[in-house]
């Protein structure tokens, strides 16, 4: 039995005298997962701790130093045989349940998102002179401004993606902000272990960071976090948020990323004998992407009428791509509870139109061609596939759902992307993606339409007329 | 085979004492090709299947319909305007969709209820006195467990039997009365209920201060879980609840497992341990399976319990529910529901959506 204790505490914190263990199953290996538990109290010094000390170090560094210290981890990481990364490669297959070889896709291009030039382009895509996280720099409006995060950054992460803290963790950092991250039992290893290879190179940051764990069903040990922080960053279901906001303090600012429900637009441009099969491809690497259980997993797929290609034909195309996809990839075999939810999707699905799919119910593709409509799947890479008569009368049918809405992977030519992804935001899409790359986030991404350091920031600005005003009070021999 | 001639075959069969296993055999199929004939959301399930009549050659070639089937398709093959009753299940908010189980006779559904209560709960005696913890029919009319409850009470239930709960919820004075009465008149007697009924008043009377020892050979039934309507006990902690409450034995606690979506219920021989043990009666055929194939488990994993039920001809005669369980040579164990997997990432699956839009899905 292999046991790792999950998580991070500075330095000069207090050992953690309690864990919580928890078994991982079916990962193939018999894992046990320790999770930190601190009660309220210790919580509550932790917290108090990292925002004097913490931030404080931080503040001491400049930002090239801080994009730097994170580059050194990213590339670290990104050396397989370092041994940290050997034990992200080994065990983060069985806490998540995903194939070996995905994760490790999807680590190596999560971790490639935080090297230095993309760092660039997070502070790039938010600030107009990353400069100001160092110092008052002119602004465009006239005086001089700096930004800065709050001392205390607390973050809620849920889930079983490895890569997912990150964002929220390297956000703080740029911006100065301690941290105290609450581990998602989804996938609870990574974080910790980032942080241990961070302090490699610049532990300062390092002991600016705890991440620990609490029981979900206990609001004390939320509260005491929360009174402490200045911020909360959450990530989970409707139901967890709740549980984040009702623990923290009245009009404390929370940036929140629900569940989504991803979906995809086929247009008539691609369905000809030439294209059809490489968007079929695409579509189901999207669709089989850790399971579909991201956020921007497409769960149903419309397909344009009037291409050389019919619907129902893509959708036969479509299942042929996934039942490759999934056997390239092999995913471990559906639990009672997945194989029950698909039987029933199945079931469903089979009285409307028609589905596809194996025996063991690794992929399902279903077709109906009566009216189209917003319809999410059970997962487990199922999929309904609709016919429309073109791809703007999606928007409309959407409307009613846009509380679930982010990501929409999509296949059309330039003459009506604009038009098309114009409507798609106005019901509330926040991202349009190519057929295939729905999985490829981008340095920056605005995740539900935010923005990973503006949302933390305050600027701090300096009236030009108090600049023109100091000139008259300089010094008397002047 | 027309419904009136399949009708008097089951109620037979379902009465016969000592009956042969190959009469459910052909019964089955019998019931199987009415149902392809005449349910035309089945035949459709039949088709995606590949199974045709020709193909079904046993009831294990029958493949179960998901009990989801009877919330958004009507499964029924005589017309619902001519039916006796409609059984439904319990939507969640308005505009949920139930599930309807429609019966244009309740002979057969009457039959296999009163045989089988009769063998499981009344232990030899014609009739108790009973209390039932749950509304009556006229408060409930599609309620399966209401017809069920008053259908003990009529045929099984001393002239003195009553309800004890009406439009203002459980009459607790009334509860308390009828108890008090049990308990100085020394003649067996019964308390019938839903799990979540008997918790309120394990709750009530222990608020004030009260217990009852009820006459020996005295009974308790319950059925249906908590459903989110009382606070939840494991179950030894409900039923040594019940035996401290009213004095009796663990082993005369019977539990009932149910559904609307069939004709017939299982129960155990009490609840002197948990889980215990569930039987169906000679007329249903119950698997532990793999509910993508169908096929059983290998014998001791747990699986998805799926019931052949042949006292349900008007409807589909095979049911893949949504509970676990392991199989057993007499039996199967019941588990618990399997259904509502917990999305692990940050998409929302359907299960979830439906739940967040309170049942107000396309």
């Amino acid at each position: 039995m292999t046991r790792w204790r999950a998580g991070w505490l500075p330095a000069d914190a207090a050992a953690v005298t309690e864990w919580r263990s928890v078994p991982v199953e079916g990962g193939g290996h018999p894992l046990e997962v320790e999770l930190p538990l601190l009660p309220p109290d210790r919580l509550r010094a932790l917290a108090r701790h990292l925002r004097v000390q913490g931030a404080g170090a931080l503040r001491r560094t400049s930002l090239q130093e801080r994009i730097d210290a994170i580059d050194a981890t990213v590339q670290t990481l990104l050396d397989p045989g370092h041994p940290v990364r050997e034990r992200m490669d080994r065990w983060l297959p069985v806490t998540t349940g995903l194939p070996a070889d995905m994760v490790v896709e999807g680590l190596k291009r999560t971790l490639k998102t935080f090297r230095k030039h993309e760092l660039r382009r997070f502070l790039a895509e938010d600030l107009s002179n990353p400069g100001m996280l160092d110092d008052f720099q002119p602004l465009p409006k006239g005086g001089f401004g700096q930004v800065a995060g709050p001392p205390l950054l607390a973050h809620v992460w849920a889930g079983n993606s490895p890569g997912l803290p990150l964002w929220s963790l390297v956000s703080g950092l740029l911006v100065k902000s301690a941290g105290i991250g609450k581990l998602a039992t989804g996938e609870p290893l990574f974080a910790g272990w980032f942080v241990e290879a961070l302090a490699e190179h610049a532990p300062a940051m390092a002991d600016s960071l705890a991440i620990v764990w609490w029981p979900g069903t206990d609001p004390t040990c939320a509260e005491a976090v929360f009174a402490e922080a200045d911020r909360v960053v959450a990530y989970g279901s409707d139901a967890a948020i709740a549980g984040v906001r009702a623990a923290m303090r009245p009009g404390q600012p929370l940036l929140a990323h629900g569940h989504r429900i991803g979906l995809a637009l086929v247009g008539a441009e691609t369905l000809d004998p030439v294209r059809v099969t490489d968007a079929a491809a695409r579509l189901a690497r999207d669709i089989a992407w850790h399971g579909q259980q991201a956020c921007f997993s497409p769960q149903m797929v419309f397909v344009e009428g009037g291409g050389r290609i019919g619907p129902e034909q893509f959708a036969a195309a479509l299942g042929q791509a996934l039942d490759g996809m999934t056997r390239r990839y092999r995913f471990p075999s559906l639990g009672l509870e997945a194989a029950s939810a698909v039987t029933r999707w199945r079931s469903r699905e089979a009285l409307l139109g028609h589905v596809t799919g194996p025996p063991d119910g690794r992929w399902s593709v279903a077709f109906h061609s009566g009216e189209p409509e917003f319809a999410p799947s059970c997962l487990s890479c199922s999929v309904r596939v609709m016919a429309v008569a073109s791809l703007e009368e999606v928007p409309a049918l959407l409307e009613p759902w846009r509380a679930f809405l982010q990501t929409v992977a999509i296949a059309v030519g330039p003459r009506r992307l604009f038009d098309l992804a114009a409507s798609l935001s106005q019901v509330g899409v926040t991202r349009l993606a190519a057929l295939g790359q729905v999985a490829a986030l981008e340095a920056g991404w605005h995740q539900d339409g935010r923005f990973n350091l503006l949302d933390l920031v305050e600027v701090t600005e300096i009236d030009q007329s108090l600049m023109s005003w100091t000139e008259t009070l300089g010094h008397a021999a002047d | 085979m027309g419904a009136d001639t399949l009708v008097e075959r089951l109620v037979g069969f379902i009465a016969c004492p000592d009956p042969d296993p190959e009469l459910f055999d052909v019964l089955a199929l019998d019931v199987f090709q009415y149902q392809a004939r005449h349910n035309a959301p089945f035949a459709r399930l039949l088709r995606a299947r590949g199974r045709t009549v020709r193909t079904v050659r046993h009831w294990t070639d029958i493949p179960p319909v998901p009990i989801d089937a009877f919330k958004s398709h009507l499964l029924t093959c005589a017309p619902v305007e001519q039916a006796e009753a409609v059984f439904m299940t319990s939507g969640t908010t308005r505009g949920a969709q139930r599930g309807r189980n429609v019966h244009p006779t309740l002979r057969v559904y009457n039959a296999s209820m009163r045989t089988g209560f009769r063998a499981a709960f009344m232990a030899g005696v014609e009739r108790l006195r009973m209390a039932i913890l749950f509304p009556p029919p006229s408060l409930l009319p599609n309620s399966s467990l209401a017809h069920y409850l008053e259908l003990a009470r009529a045929s099984f239930g001393t002239p003195d039997s009553l309800h004890v709960v009406d439009t203002r919820g459980l009459n607790v004075q009334a509860l308390l009365r009828w108890l008090e009465d049990a308990e100085a008149g020394g003649e067996p007697c019964a308390l019938l209920g839903a799990t979540f009924s008997f918790v309120h008043v394990m709750d009530a009377l222990q608020q004030s201060g009260r217990r009852f020892r009820l006459p020996a050979g005295s009974r308790l039934f319950d059925t249906g879980g908590f459903k989110g309507q009382s606070r939840e006990l494991d179950p030894d902690s409900f039923y040594n609840g019940l035996s401290e409450t009213f004095a009796v034995p663990r082993e005369c606690c019977i539990n009932m497992y149910g559904l609307t979506e069939l004709s017939s219920q299982f129960y155990d021989r009490g609840n002197a341990t948990s889980p215990a043990l569930k039987r169906g009666p000679h007329w249903v055929r119950t698997r532990v399976v793999d509910p993508l194939t169908g096929h059983p488990v290998a014998s001791g994993e747990r699986g998805v319990l799926a019931h052949w039920d042949l006292a349900q001809f008007n409807s589909v005669c095979a049911v893949l529910t949504e509970d676990a369980g392991i199989a057993s040579e007499d039996g199967f164990i019941l588990l618990g529901r399997v259904s509502g997997a917990q999305a692990q990432g940050c998409s929302l699956a359907l299960d979830q959506f439906l739940a967040a839009v309170g049942g107000n899905a396309p």
